[in-house]
């Protein structure tokens, strides 16, 4: 018997009720999303705004309650735990946000906000233990251990996305979910992030869902990437399959409409590539069909599930 | 077409001013776009609020250079001396469409608002507002007219803003981020757009941005921003193949790749440096891996590596990196 993954997300749905022009209309923001991730895996959710990544990832932490399906964490099932072991699970999976700036409390310290979660959870022992794993959780991150007196306005971007992630490691979680991470930082900033969560889950050992929207970051710290379009998972593989031999047409337009670094190739006029649909009127068949290059009349009406077509591969396209 | 010279914007007083651009000097083509590049807070946007001749003196004032457009002298006459002149000609989009736009309008009438400038009828004005929405190929473009911003996606909004950009036939387009806040997909269509309106107009583009990607796809020249200053100029496919600046080269290398994967990024140590900050020699020496004595004491001169192709900097790296 093989040890169960990780973390076992199935048949995830997630719906939210919206009033528009005097009615109550329902979005599938996440719609059927299974995946598994084991310990020390990268797992890159991509995918654009309005696809249901974050969605995803707040799910995970119970930060979102899903309609239906299930998340398991080592087996046990995160929805139905109680609030003891809810307790515990939020030790363990642990989540970095996008927005340095929104999601550090501007009245509090570097350090008590560091610290926040081991005051709740009474991880420390006494007050110079508390400020012995404030001073680690500093250093590996990369920051000074003065900064712990220092308050958010005082840092840079890149430095308050070092005191998140600082923040999600102390307890020594099992999963660090990471939503766009790296999106609000500069170039050279995003780099060293990026170098730093590769490093940090190298030494930790890590298992991390890497949410983003930008394939290229994704791609640098994913073992394995998964798709979205519009609530649902398109496409899974391992990273280099997706980047180097993507199959779904989604996900080809994805790499090909991503900037790429080479004068060589220039952005011609008149690229029609069409935008996702309106969440308040999803096609009865699959979501993408209508800027699709390959629809065929069954993509109209039937919605294709996520097949496997080698393995470790999957792909949600009747075409191909 | 459009000529900044030796242009420095200060804040603090008169008498003590802080540059926070220094000494800034490009001109773009007809027809031409040219990428200013650089990272947060490098002053790129407020070069930009200077060419629009936006800025006055009660906040950060242009204290020296020019901004010529065909000529005319755009940071001492008044807006309207430009309209006058017919030297209107400067626009400019931003990288938040919806806040930008007014959300109680109707699309229309904020693009008619723009047209009412030299066309008085309102039937003139409608017909005038829909051709530009169809120039910026809005689909359903005559309906369109009587959305309200809430009701079009992000991509749809910053046509709209080009529209209304377009509306007084400009000869130079200043788009400071346009595609930041946008996906992917949306940006390619947004940026072959601005290509289009290129050709077929001679627009010339000023395009800022902090991603070399978008640079590398869209832009004929680049001008990079370090500090206030611009710290090397060439055509993209120089910068690309043999940047010369340090610090054009380091930025070129931390950008991730995905057929790459799992690799160690390159990365810049310590943090950019505030324009405006006093110092000696070259901004960018503390930071740079080729940095000699001579970078922290002496400014580094102009390099003038071939046609087209300057950097500031005292070891210029030449040929392949």
């Amino acid at each position: 018997m093989t040890e169960p993954p990780l973390l076992d997300v199935r048949g995830l749905s997630t719906d939210y009720t919206m009033r528009r022009g005097g009615r109550t209309v329902r979005i599938q923001a996440v719609k059927d999303v299974s995946f598994t991730l084991a310990r020390h895996e990268v797992l890159g959710i991509v995918g654009e705004s309005g696809c249901g990544k974050t969605s995803v990832g707040r799910s995970i932490v119970r930060l979102a309650k899903p309609h239906r399906g299930q998340v398991l964490f080592a087996g046990s099932d995160i929805f139905t735990t109680g609030s003891d072991d809810l307790k515990k699970l939020r030790l363990k999976i642990r989540m970095v946000f996008q927005d340095p700036f929104a999601s550090l409390n501007p009245r509090r310290s570097i350090g008590d906000s560091i610290a926040e979660t081991g005051d709740i959870h009474g991880l420390f022992d006494n007050k110079a233990d508390r400020q012995r794993q404030i001073q680690q959780a500093l250093t590996n991150v990369g920051l000074d251990g003065s900064f712990a007196a220092h308050f958010p306005h005082e840092l840079s971007g890149g430095q308050r996305q070092r005191v998140g992630i600082a923040r999600a490691i102390l307890p020594a979680p099992d999963v660090v979910i990471a939503d766009e991470p790296v999106s609000a930082l500069d170039v050279s900033v995003q780099a060293q992030v990026l170098n730093l969560l590769a490093d940090l889950q190298e030494t930790m050992g890590l298992a991390m869902i890497f949410i983003s929207h930008d394939l290229g970051v994704v791609g640098q710290i994913s073992d394995r990437v998964a798709v979205m379009y519009m609530g649902r998972i398109v496409e899974t593989a391992a990273t280099r399959d997706i980047t180097d031999r993507p199959i779904h047409p989604y996900t080809r337009t994805l790499m090909a409409a991503r900037p790429k670094p080479d004068p060589k190739i220039r952005i011609a006029a008149g690229i029609e590539i069409g935008e996702p649909p309106s969440q308040f009127d999803r096609p009865s068949g699959c979501p993408y069909a209508k800027r699709c290059a390959i629809a065929t009349s069954q993509c109209e009406t039937n919605d294709p599930s996520l097949r496997t077509v080698a393995p470790g591969r999957m792909v949600a396209c009747h075409n191909v | 077409m459009l000529r900044v010279r030796d242009l420095s914007i200060s804040i603090g007083t008169p008498i003590k001013p802080v540059d926070i651009v220094s000494s800034v000097s490009f001109e773009i083509e007809r027809g031409e776009i040219l990428g200013l590049v650089g990272e947060s807070g490098c002053g790129k946007s407020m070069t930009s609020l200077a060419v629009m001749g936006l800025l006055d003196k009660s906040g950060p004032w242009v204290r020296t250079g020019r901004v010529e457009l065909s000529g005319f002298d755009v940071i001492n006459s008044q807006p309207y001396q430009r309209v006058e002149t017919g030297h209107g000609g400067i626009a400019m989009i931003f990288q938040e469409p919806m806040s930008s736009l007014n959300p109680v309008m109707k699309v229309g009438d904020q693009v008619e608002e723009a047209i009412a400038v030299h066309q008085t009828t309102s039937a003139k004005q409608t017909l005038e507002a829909r051709q530009l929405l169809e120039m910026v190929r809005i689909p359903d473009a005559a309906m369109q007219l009587g959305a309200y911003p809430h009701q079009l996606s992000g991509g749809m909004r910053q046509r709209i803003m080009i529209a209304i950009a377009l509306a007084c036939q400009p000869q130079v387009l200043i788009a400071d981020e346009p595609t930041t806040a946008l996906d992917v997909t949306v940006q390619a269509q947004i940026l072959s757009l601005l290509r289009e309106l290129c050709d077929t107009l001679g627009l010339s583009i000023l395009f800022i941005t902090h991603d070399l990607g978008v640079v590398a796809q869209l832009v004929d020249r680049v001008a990079v921003m370090y500090a206030g200053r611009v710290v090397e100029t060439a055509r993209v496919e120089q910068v690309f193949a043999h940047p010369a600046h340090p610090y054009t080269e380091a930025l070129i290398s931390c950008l991730p790749d995905p057929s790459h994967s799992k690799q160690r990024l390159t990365t810049i140590p310590g943090q950019a440096a505030r324009p405006g900050q006093v110092r000696t020699g070259c901004a960018f020496a503390p930071r740079c891996r080729y940095a000699m004595a001579t970078c922290v004491d002496t400014a580094p001169p102009s390099a003038q590596l071939s046609d087209n192709h300057q950097a500031l900097c005292h070891f210029p790296r030449r040929g392949t990196p």
